[in-house]
């Protein structure tokens, strides 16, 4: 049983005559955080749709656990516990924060029906439930809106529900697809804490598409580089830094080779 | 053989006809992403007003034909101006949309009935005198109806493509915000659209009363499923879609009628036929037969 | 204006109302909740009240078994509409809806052999020489009802003010049931479907089944609107069940505000008043209308209320403009 959580192997898709992601291979430790890098059109974010399931590979494989996922619906994929965020931080806007947040819950009685003649077991999870709600929304500061709906939150803000609410799925895997963009420095550094603290709390892996790459340097245990639909490099953040394949893909000044 | 001769006439008569109504509907969708619930009404309001103008004035038909033509593209202009407009300006949702469309009709319909009277009328066509072809039964009306519904389908056919409005239309369904941007006149794109689906949703219901004999105040909602159906099949918002979508669910129709294809459908479930074309290609292939490659127009 | 007096009519009215009034809770659940667009609703009434009247009339069977399967083939009705289209997306569903309750409708008129046909439930064949009604047993259970309610409520109590009871106590019931629904996370995750498909499926809910089952629970109210409806009006003919039904329910669940369940017992009497009510108006332009007429005018002024409703009051009377589902 090797330590892999996630085995991305020789994956593609193409939409309408392009492919977005061209054979990309790659591998997460249990416990890393590891950062997807590359620059814009890379496939990043579509790379995140077909781990998640949003998407399905027209060829390759993905193992999760061991075991395969890319032919699985995006929520049968999330039961498994790999839990994303969004590029955008979708937030359901006509849902109030806390509501917002309590959608996360897992094993909810009361998403089946047959427990609507079960008040009690409905209402007790709901209370634990919207208990650790409040205890997220306080730790990244926004608990004072915690009844107000998600419409009116900021971008960050909508960044902070995003991640919190994925946070609040007992996830195995996260996915984080840009977390820290639009949110304010001293804010990142606190989101940093918290994460950290359940990381090592739940031995969370961590999976992430960031654009900063002082932060990707700081946080990363390991860095992917992603440049048109491939996996052009991959290693520890410092050996990224000066890897001139890297380099000229950010720049465009060569095509990456295989 | 006589039998499939006359299905497959019967089945492209009635095609052109749902193709004229189709073309219409696919062409707001394609402008104005609204499913036009009204459209039927249209149809009905075109066969009565024709009749009407053609019995309460001594002008010859075809003058009554296109008053009637006129007074749908009026009636169809009046509502984007006081209605359509509007709901765009406020960002009306699919449902917005889906309930004043059905508001429209509702109103529509029951203003056809209150004004016409629930009687039904028919059309001063000889529709007795038949020609005989291969076996089969033409009636003159049903080719009075085909030809020139065919040469109408090539006017707006040639004028979609050829013309600059009709470039203009193309180019804003692709793309809305790159048309409006590059200078194409929007304003005039959509109140296009409006006079060629105002006139041949009122040609359609004239072709229709032609060849149906008789008609009520009903027969454009009852046509109005099947006549989705042509728009779906024919990849809804595809002009050209629209009107070869309506000769194929014309003929699918009529030949599903036929005896040699284990016993046929009684005719009284042609329309089930409709719709059931309808749910197996939203089901299947709901971009219809030219798929998302094809252009919107 | 006489007949406003007369308290046997507002009776009449309540009836007609509370009826509709079930029968829109039925697509407030789908919508308002799910934000699911059924315009097929209609076809489910029709599935109910047949059955029940088939069941009854050519087989004979007791009138309780009937009524429950006849909502049951109405929840049949929903769940196989759910399974076979609910994937498509909305305004595709909508189309494919209205097909249904089309192609229910046709089946009908064209089975005369099993539903009568154009001739509605009169002529459903019978078993032996009775007539072919299915209301027998119900009204035996009113009879009994007016027995007992008599001499509480006095000289009022007729047939229709104890159907009038019944259906509204069954509405009453009813909104309970749903209201308390609408307060489980099972209708939360719903309503975050309603946005975004993909959110509640990031986090492991199934949108599907949560969707199936909105529509499956709307058509079993659907069906019981549909027996009450078949009931009150002893005889059934597929006339009954255009689409244009579906959309009466859909005025009374917007003007009532279709996120909440509050509004709609008034809008539903709204409806029943202008519905009912209509051929006592002496008002003009009523009263230069004869009774087809008025049915036009009817009919115009439930399309007017739509578009009227839609373009400046979307949320009706008692929902709040946030919370509509303007995409």
């Amino acid at each position: 049983m090797n330590n892999l959580i996630l085995e991305v192997k020789d994956v593609a898709v193409s939409f309408g005559g392009v492919r977005a992601v061209n054979g990309a291979t790659l591998d997460v430790e249990v416990g890393s955080v590891t950062s997807v890098i590359g620059p814009n059109g890379a496939g990043k974010t579509t790379l995140f749709n077909l781990i998640s399931g949003a998407i399905k590979p027209d060829s390759g494989t993905i193992l999760f656990q061991g075991l395969e996922i890319q032919n699985l619906f995006p929520h049968k994929i999330a039961d498994r516990g790999i839990i994303r965020t969004f590029q955008g931080a979708k937030v359901i806007k006509r849902l109030s924060v806390v509501d917002n947040l309590m959608l996360g819950g897992q094993d909810n009685p009361g998403d089946s029906l047959v427990n609507f003649f079960n008040p009690k077991a409905r209402k007790a999870y709901e209370v634990q439930c919207r208990e650790r709600a409040m205890e997220l929304l306080k730790q990244i500061g926004i608990e004072s809106l915690a009844s107000e709906y998600a419409g009116i939150l900021s971008g960050g803000q909508r960044k902070l529900l995003d991640l919190a609410r994925a946070l609040m799925a007992n996830p195995i895997l996260l996915l984080l697809d840009e977390p820290f963009a639009g949110v304010n420095p001293a804010l990142v550094d606190k989101l940093l804490e918290v994460l950290h603290a359940i990381r090592s709390k739940h031995n969370l892996t961590f999976l992430l598409i960031e654009h900063n790459l002082e932060t990707v340097m700081n946080i990363s245990d390991r860095v992917i580089v992603m440049a048109e639909g491939r996996v052009i490099a991959d290693g520890e953040p410092n050996s990224i830094y000066e890897n001139q394949v890297v380099i000229d893909a950010y720049l465009g000044t060569r095509k990456a080779s295989k | 053989m006589a039998e499939f001769v006359q299905l497959l006439f019967n089945g492209l008569v009635a095609g052109s006809i749902f193709g004229i109504a189709a073309l219409g509907i696919s062409l707001v969708y394609s402008v104005l992403k609204l499913v036009n619930f009204a459209a039927g009404d249209f149809l009905t309001l075109g066969a009565f007003t024709a009749f009407y103008f053609a019995t309460s004035t001594k002008l010859p038909f075809i003058v009554a034909v296109l008053l009637s033509m006129l007074l749908g593209v009026v009636i169809s202009l009046i509502l984007e101006f006081i209605i359509w407009r509007k709901l765009r300006k406020t960002g009306a949702g699919m449902l917005a949309l889906f309930l004043v469309a059905t508001g429209v009709a509702f109103v529509l319909r029951q203003a056809i009935a209150l004004i016409f009277g629930s009687n039904s009328q028919k059309f001063d066509i000889d529709q007795i005198k038949t020609y005989e072809f291969l076996g089969a039964q033409i009636a003159q009306a049903q080719l009075v109806v085909l030809s020139c519904a065919s040469v109408a389908i090539t006017i707006i056919a040639l004028f979609i493509k050829k013309s600059t409005i009709g470039k203009n239309m193309r180019a804003y369904s692709d793309n809305p915000s790159l048309a409006s941007v590059s200078g194409i006149n929007v304003d005039r794109v959509i109140i296009a659209t409006w006079i060629i689906s105002g006139a041949f949703g009122a040609l359609a219901g004239i072709f229709q009363g032609t060849v149906q004999g008789q008609f009520t105040s009903g027969m454009g909602l009852d046509l109005l499923l099947s006549i989705l159906a042509a728009v779906v099949l024919g990849t809804i918002g595809d002009a050209y879609g629209a009107l070869i979508g309506g000769f194929v669910l014309g003929v699918v129709m009529e030949l599903s009628t036929w005896d040699a294809l284990l016993g046929g459908i009684p005719s009284t479930y042609k329309p089930v036929v409709a719709f059931a074309v309808l749910v197996i290609v939203l089901l299947f292939k709901p971009e219809g037969i030219f798929g998302v490659k094809a252009r919107k127009i | 204006m006489n007949a406003f007096m007369q308290p046997g009519f507002w009776v009449f009215i309540l009836t007609m109302s509370g009826i509709y009034g079930i029968f829109t809770l039925g697509l407030q659940i789908q919508y308002g909740v799910g934000g699911i667009l059924n315009f097929g609703h209609v076809g489910m009434m029709a599935l109910s009240s047949y059955t029940m009247a088939i069941l009854i009339i050519t087989h004979g069977v007791n009138f309780w078994i009937a009524a429950a399967i006849g909502v049951a083939v109405a929840a049949l009705g929903g769940a196989f509409l759910g399974l076979t289209t609910l994937r498509l997306r909305g305004d595709y569903f909508a189309i494919v809806s209205i097909a249904f309750s089309e192609i229910v409708r046709y089946v009908i008129y064209n089975s005369d052999g099993l539903t009568g046909g154009v001739q509605g439930s009169l002529a459903i064949p019978v078993i032996g020489e009775n007539y072919p009604s299915y209301t027998d047993t119900w009204e035996s259970i009113m009879n009994r009802s007016r027995e007992i309610l008599t001499p509480i409520f006095g000289e009022i109590v007729d047939r229709e003010f104890v159907m009038a009871i019944i259906v509204w106590t069954t509405l009453a019931i009813l909104l309970l049931f749903v209201s308390r629904i609408e307060r489980t996370s099972w209708a939360r995750v719903l309503r975050a479907t309603r946005e975004d498909d993909e959110v509640p499926a990031a986090l492991g809910k199934n949108v599907f089944r949560f969707r199936l089952q909105a529509v499956i629970i709307g058509s079993v109210i659907g069906g019981i609107a549909g027996i009450f409806w078949g009931l009150e009006s002893t005889l059934l003919s597929p006339d009954d069940f255009l689409t244009l039904v579906t959309f009466y329910g859909w005025m009374i669940l917007i003007l009532g505000g279709a996120t909440k369940v509050k509004g709609l017992p008034i809008a539903a009497i709204f409806f029943g008043i202008l519905y009912g009510g209509s051929r006592f108006f002496t008002f003009f332009p009523f009263s230069m209308l004869d009774a087809s007429e008025r049915a036009y005018v009817r009919i115009m002024i439930i399309g007017a209320v739509l578009i009227i409703l839609m373009m400046s009051r979307p949320q009706g009377i008692f929902g709040k403009r946030q919370e509509m589902v303007l995409e």
